[in-house]
């Protein structure tokens, strides 16, 4: 199977474990949108967001000793976008309405996160 | 951190028809007439320096120190162009202008008008000071007009390569991203809707 395959596999278990999810994408660091699946919205600008913000949260991690960067979140009074690294190569974005269980959310797209990284660091 | 003043200045000769870029003809033009042109140094620094001090913002990013010194800047260069070689340190010295530029606040704007009124003072001097035969004033405009063209591509060039530079250093955005972002944001762009 394609590894394009394997992450839209990827990002269907996630919506279909978070139900509250209305996108879900993976990117790669330079913001070209790999695999997404989302309700409404544009992939591109999504996944170009998406590599920024990895990119600024990584330089701020190594600004302030953080370590390696992991995640970071935007929240609006709507809605709530949640950005993960997934690896040295890729991002995984998830997008969410206001009163999702965030639990639930990092729980699942951290694993998804750890497969994304998984399947591109082998290719 | 920087921007490759190699790779500006490469590019910039890779983008610009050879027709209208500075070429080693141009070069060997200048050079041969070196001693006359020497003679336009004082008039063409006293000339420039009398426009940027008398606007407020190119004076402001003059202020500071004696005007002499400023003026050694245009000269080293002056002198440097008509002493030659137009080779690829030429050329970086260039792309370090843009960088230059950026971090004391001269503008493209400032750098691009300045040259016009450089090759506006050439050619009234070559005639009215230098007595130079028309056919090689000529000859010699042609020249500093693809010099000019070449080197503001090089500054404005370098200028926007090292915002970028800084940019993506200090966000962790790399510039293909930065690219990206400039294209996505551009797709929708309706150009005439703009004010």
């Amino acid at each position: 199977m394609a590894a394009a395959d394997d992450l839209n596999t990827i990002l269907g278990r996630l919506r279909a474990s978070v139900p509250e999810l209305s996108a879900a994408l993976v990117a790669t660091t330079d913001g070209l949108p790999i695999a997404h699946s989302m309700n409404a919205g544009d992939a591109n600008r999504l996944a170009a967001m998406a590599a920024t913000a990895l990119g600024l949260g990584r330089r701020i991690c190594e600004t302030y000793g953080g370590g390696e960067f992991r995640e970071t979140s935007v929240s609006g009074d709507q809605g709530q976008m949640y950005i993960y690294s997934a690896g040295s190569k890729a991002v995984l974005g998830v997008v969410a309405r206001s009163g999702a269980n965030v639990g639930l959310i990092h729980l699942e797209a951290r694993d998804a996160a750890s497969q994304v990284s998984q399947i591109l660091e082998r290719r | 951190m920087a921007a490759s003043f190699t790779g500006v200045s490469e590019a910039v000769f890779a983008h610009l028809p050879p027709a209208a870029r500075f070429s080693s003809e141009d070069g060997a033009f200048l050079t041969g007439h070196a001693s006359a042109l020497a003679l336009l140094e004082d008039h063409l620094t006293a000339g420039f320096y009398d426009i940027l001090f008398a606007h407020s913002e190119t004076a402001r990013i003059l202020s500071g120190g004696e005007r002499s010194e400023r003026e050694m800047a245009l000269r080293r260069w002056w002198r440097r162009t008509l002493e030659g070689p137009f080779d690829a340190h030429y050329w970086e010295w260039q792309a370090a202008v843009g960088l230059i530029h950026v971090r004391v606040g001269v503008t493209n704007p400032m750098m691009i008008g300045m040259w016009g009124w450089i090759l506006n003072a050439l050619q009234g001097a070559l005639v009215g000071k230098l007595n130079l035969p028309p056919q090689d004033a000529d000859r010699m405009m042609e020249a500093f007009h693809r010099l000019a063209a070449t080197v503001q591509a090089v500054i404005a060039e370098s200028y926007l390569q090292n915002y970028l530079a800084v940019l993506a250093n200090s966000t962790g955005m790399s510039p293909e991203l930065i690219h990206r972002l400039v294209a996505v944001e551009l797709a929708g762009l309706d150009p005439s809707a703009q004010g």
